[in-house]
């Protein structure tokens, strides 16, 4: 086929416009956060004291640590949607959230006593959270994969572990509303561990479904 | 900021805004600009010129169905630079089959039973021939044959709507079609 024939059929279908990532991500979060949050809901049981700990340093420590999570996904989602390599200033945001991580850490090792770290650090159900955070991601970590299919990624294993660091951020943040444990000892380990397992499942599945 | 690209993103945002022409004639200048770098491309990893229209069309194809990846307020010329470049490492991928060594010095090593690779790639005509009988009908209309989308649509006697649905989802089944030759 002549290229300029070809070109005939390109400008033909110019009309059919195709949605920027931007606005697949977010119908994708509308149409996966209800779903994770009647997973919590109906399924895990919201923690009955929520409305007391809310303003607890601790609980808003992990609100505030999931929710930076799942910002760093969203803007790396969209940088990495792109053709155009990554600039390096991409992983900025999440050095943010591990300083931020570290901090909490810190402060936590600090103001409890070291024969409380142990009890601390295991919870009450450590292996819980490596199950349940992969769980209530699952329905965004398919919507947003999905909507990152609208995007043209240079590297689409890193695009893939971008959106599947969103789901996960989305998807413990939600579940951090179930879960009993709060100290930053646990949730630098367990629900670190949970999301690094959908990010790393975000890069396999991206690896091969975000190629363009 | 070259004056050639500041021209690209005009005729781009235009085109995205409805205006097929200024589309048309922005496709035709990328294709002067995409040859030359499959060209250069090629000739740097020593593969002859046969591909070149191909990948040309490949990446034009790619331009086209991920406009939507190009921010409106973003210089053109990265962005279309990238395409090239990930649509030209694809076509070295599968050029990479074509091994000129000598038979006698690999044959030893060659497992025997190993089926014959494709030798060369698919041209957009063989690609083309992958689809399915009415989308390849309308896309072949269109380009090969010059129809509008009325004219095709009154000539297999359906909807302009529809003839326009198959059109993109032929224009997708051919990038899929080009991405299945890898692997």
């Amino acid at each position: 086929m002549k290229t300029d024939d070809f070109i005939s059929a390109l400008a033909a279908d110019l009309p059919s416009k195709p949605m920027p990532v931007r606005r697949a991500l977010s119908l994708a979060a509308l149409a996966a956060t209800p779903i994770a949050l009647a997973i919590v809901i109906f399924g895990l049981k919201v923690r009955p004291d929520i409305a007391d700990v809310l303003v607890q340093p601790r609980m808003a420590f992990k609100f505030a640590v999931m929710l930076a999570m799942t910002a760093s996904g969203a803007w790396l989602a969209l940088r990495l949607s792109r053709p155009e390599p990554a600039p390096g200033r991409a992983v900025l945001a999440l050095g943010i959230t591990a300083a931020l991580i570290f901090v909490g850490v810190v402060t936590e090792m600090v103001v409890l006593p070291t024969n409380l770290w142990k009890a601390a650090f295991w919870g009450d159900s450590a292996f819980k959270c490596l199950v349940l955070i992969p769980l209530v991601s699952t329905a965004p970590f398919v919507a947003f994969m999905m909507a990152m299919k609208t995007g043209a990624p240079s590297n689409p294993a890193l695009a893939g572990a971008a959106a599947g660091l969103l789901s996960s951020g989305l998807g413990a943040t939600l579940y951090a509303t179930h879960c009993q444990n709060d100290s930053p000892l646990y949730i630098a380990t367990w629900y670190v561990l949970g999301i690094l397992i959908v990010t790393f499942a975000g890069a396999v599945i991206g690896s091969r479904l975000l190629k363009w | 900021l070259s004056e050639r690209e500041s021209d690209w993103a005009d005729q781009m945002r235009k085109a995205l805004n409805g205006d097929e022409d200024v589309y048309r004639t922005l496709l035709q200048s990328l294709t002067i600009f995409l040859r030359q770098e499959a060209r250069r491309g090629f000739a740097r990893y020593g593969r002859g010129t046969a591909d070149v229209e191909d990948v040309v069309q490949e990446t034009l194809l790619a331009i086209h169905l991920k406009r939507n990846t190009w921010r409106t307020d973003e210089p053109i010329g990265p962005w279309v630079r990238a395409i090239a470049r990930n649509k030209l490492i694809d076509s070295m991928r599968r050029g990479g089959r074509r091994i000129n060594v000598p038979i006698d010095d690999v044959i030893d090593i060659l497992p025997a039973a190993e089926p014959v690779e494709h030798l060369t790639e698919a041209t957009a005509e063989e690609i083309l021939a992958r689809l399915k009988g009415r989308q390849r009908d309308i896309v072949e209309q269109i380009s090969i044959k010059g129809a509008s989308i009325r004219e095709t649509a009154s000539l297999f006697t359906m909807t302009e709507v529809a003839v326009r649905v198959a059109l993109h989802r032929g224009l997708a089944s051919l990038s899929k079609a080009y991405r299945a030759q890898e692997s």
